[in-house]
């Protein structure tokens, strides 16, 4: 108390001078942590988060701001609207294509006072229907990649990482000058895309020891985040666990409390097989959904959970044979994951061996032609469409399977069921599901999968071991059909199902030390409160 | 002296931002927009918008709502669970009125209101009917919005549970290219009655 008085003056003096640096900052506290792996497991991890930075610019804004600031503030959207539809435009009198999108965005801009990021993005969320309705050129769209480059105004992110658990335990004192050895820095890539408002940071920490826990701090300019642990994969077949799910789309109150405690049970990574969200260009839902797992995703001793994420058709725009970068722009760029990212594989420790299928929501796009005329259909409408089951998606499954034909553990993921149980969905096998039983499920079982985990389907089902269209005790099991918060069904009496329910679950799964036999169940949740399910056991 | 003198311009000051006298017989009203305990039941329907309580702006009882866009929505969204004494004054009706207040200084309010209903009885969803709004020339401050309920809306069962959701929207010009306008900008809403 008596030092208190004694230096009470000096303290508020020194508040004042701190207070404003901290007051005036253009960025914020660093948020929506997501760690993802693009390498090996046991040595490296990959960090993105977000921050709002106040004076961040692209190049594309940096060229709109400049020519509203000559004279943006006379331009009437509706009047160059008007000579674009009537000339186009060179008629229009537009030197380029690039010259007309930004008066385009200037106009947006003095009708809605919103700034040049806003203008931008809302014109090319809008773009094809000014396209399709309006009569815009479809040339004015300004080149992408280019546009999203950051031009300026980033703040200094950077990511402090040590071994000592306790290195960022004193409140963020510590100085960038004269660290202790054992903390390491990493300058962030810093990056943007143009369907979002946020700002993103990433750092892909590499030569990391197996089986260690790093604790880390994330600063923005000044301002840190909470100190956090992750753990790497162990070099030796410990026994870990980890957790397998989907669809958490509906935003519920069941999602968040099942978040919460599958945090609690200390996985090693979560594996989400589609369906994140409900509208896959909805900013707001992945912000949501970002916010929950930054949040909620933390087991009790403070350590950050990996996720191993698998696109939905709700992921996507269109729902099908997408862009990757365009209609699933959110999911391709908030998780980094390794190549080609739509569909990869992952290797936890000694050789679990994991396999991300996309089922067709954007793997269809650059593929051979040949193959198309004889390719099984997604049923949208009465378009028949490429899908990616049998092309080069399939090639790189039997390839990458090939690759790891001695892993003692292989387990897949995707999203659409192929193994419906819906009673219409299994007899009609419409949405890809004719060309994965011709294409996919023949390798998964000459390849001897162990586990599959499908989502989709809002139902929980585990099938017997399937092979050859039949029971058989060399087969395949089938996990799913989703239910981390979405609404739920009860599954038809199939011949495949061994277990079923209707109840919100996700799926614990654990392997013992040795890797010699897997246990898992559902972890259903049931009037707010987590039930163990039937167990399952699979031996080597 | 000087607080009092600062009391006083305070007051004055606080009156500035209030409209006339807010009606204070809110009896035939299905949502005040009073309380805190009432609001904490409004849902967004994951347009991101947030609902606050207003004491400046009202029209009916102590406070209004004011509603915050999330600035990237197409649409922004109010959900309301309509059951109980709420459905009991919803039965029997032909229209709802909504009262909203465009502030003079927004550069994009709402301009289009649609009313939409399901049915969510022992934790089921399904749509049950929506309607337009009773279109009427809007201005700037307090705008009441009617809406003519189609007989699947009014013919409800008291014993079950619904949830109505108003939806907030605007158009860049021209409206018949059909392309929304997020809002970005706050408004007012108070009072939700039936006619």
């Amino acid at each position: 108390m008596t030092l208190q008085l004694k230096y009470g003056f000096l303290t508020v003096l020194a508040f004042s001078l701190v207070f404003p640096l901290y007051g005036e900052s253009d960025t914020t506290k660093p948020r929506q942590i997501v760690l993802t792996w693009q390498g090996d497991t046991q040595t490296t991890m990959t960090i993105t988060w977000r921050t709002d930075e106040k004076n961040a610019r692209t190049a594309g804004m940096k060229l709109i701001d400049d020519s509203y600031a000559t004279d943006g503030d006379h331009i009437d959207y509706l009047d160059v609207r008007s000579k674009l539809i009537k000339g186009g435009w060179k008629g229009s009198g537009y030197e380029s294509p690039d010259d007309a999108f930004i008066a385009l965005a200037m106009g947006i801009m003095n009708h809605t006072d919103r700034d040049s990021r806003f203008a931008y993005q809302f014109l090319l969320n809008n773009w094809q229907h000014f396209v399709d309705h309006v009569g815009f050129e479809q040339e004015l769209l300004p080149d992408r990649k280019a546009w999203s480059q950051i031009y300026d105004g980033i703040a200094e992110n950077r990511l402090y990482y040590s071994t000592d658990h306790n290195a960022f335990n004193q409140d963020f004192n510590f100085s960038d000058e004269n660290l202790p050895d054992h903390i390491h820095i990493e300058n962030a890539e810093s990056y943007t895309f143009p369907e979002t408002s946020a700002w993103l940071h990433r750092v892909e920490l590499t030569g990391l020891k197996p089986g260690t826990t790093y604790s880390v701090l994330l600063k923005s300019d000044r301002i840190a985040s909470n100190p956090f642990t992750f753990r790497t994969a162990p070099k030796d077949r410990e026994a870990f666990t980890f957790i397998v799910g989907s669809d958490t789309q509906s935003e519920t109150e069941e999602r968040k409390q099942m978040t919460a405690h599958a945090a609690t049970l200390d996985p090693e990574f979560i594996m989400m097989s589609g369906d994140l969200v409900m509208r896959g260009l909805s900013e707001v839902e992945w912000d949501n959904w970002f916010d929950e797992w930054h949040e909620l995703m933390v087991t009790d001793d403070g350590r950050r959970v990996p996720i191993i994420p698998a696109m939905g058709n709700h992921d996507v725009r269109g729902w099908i044979m997408g862009d990757f970068e365009i209609d699933a722009a959110f999911f391709a760029n908030r998780f980094n994951l390794p190549e080609p990212q739509n569909y990869y594989a992952l290797e936890y420790g000694d050789g679990f061996l994991i396999i991300t299928l996309d089922s067709g929501h954007t793997s269809a796009f650059d593929e051979l032609l040949e193959w198309f005329p004889n390719t099984g259909y997604y049923e949208g409408g009465q378009h028949k469409v490429r899908s990616s089951h049998d092309g080069q998606q399939r090639d790189w499954l039997e390839q990458t399977l090939k690759d790891h034909r001695n892993n003692t553990w292989k387990m897949i993921h995707y999203h659409i069921n192929a193994f419906a149980t819906s009673q219409q969905y299994w007899e009609s096998q419409r949405y890809g599901r004719r060309i994965m039983h011709q294409s996919w499920i023949p390798l998964f079982e000459e390849y001897g999968i162990d586990l599959i985990h499908e989502g989709h389907g809002h139902r929980l089902k585990r099938s017997h071991p399937v092979k050859d269209g039949e029971i058989h005790e060399e087969g395949v099991t089938y996990i799913g059909e989703g239910g981390w918060g979405t609404h739920m069904s009860m599954p038809d009496p199939l011949w495949f199902v061994a277990d079923k329910g209707n109840e919100h679950h996700f799926w614990q799964i654990s392997l013992d030390e040795g890797w010699n036999t897997l246990t898992g169940w559902p972890v259903k949740w049931i009037d707010g409160a987590a039930v163990t399910g039937q167990t399952f056991t699979i031996e080597q | 002296m000087l607080n009092t003198i600062i009391l006083l311009s305070l007051l004055h000051f606080l009156f500035l931002f209030k409209t006339d006298l807010p009606d204070q017989d809110t009896t035939s009203y299905l949502w005040t927009m009073d309380s805190q305990e009432e609001i904490s039941d409004y849902g967004n329907d994951r347009t991101g918008a947030i609902f606050e309580l207003n004491q400046n702006t009202v029209l009916i009882g102590n406070s209004s709502v004011e509603v915050i866009p999330s600035g990237s929505a197409d649409d922004t969204k109010l959900s309301l669970p309509l059951r109980g004494e709420r459905l009991d004054k919803w039965v029997g009706n032909d229209k709802m009125a909504l009262n909203i207040y465009l502030p003079e200084e927004n550069h994009v309010n709402p301009t289009h209101f649609f009313l939409g209903l399901a049915d969510v009885t022992d934790g089921n969803w399904s749509w049950v009917h929506g309607t337009y709004w009773d279109e009427i020339e809007l201005k700037d401050g307090w705008n009441s919005i009617t809406y003519t309920l189609s007989d699947s809306m009014k013919e409800l069962n008291k014993d079950g549970e619904y949830t109505i959701f108003i939806f907030f929207t605007a158009y860049l010009p021209p409206l018949e290219d059909n392309i929304k306008l997020p809002l970005h900008e706050n408004f007012i809403i108070d009072g939700i009655k039936m006619l």
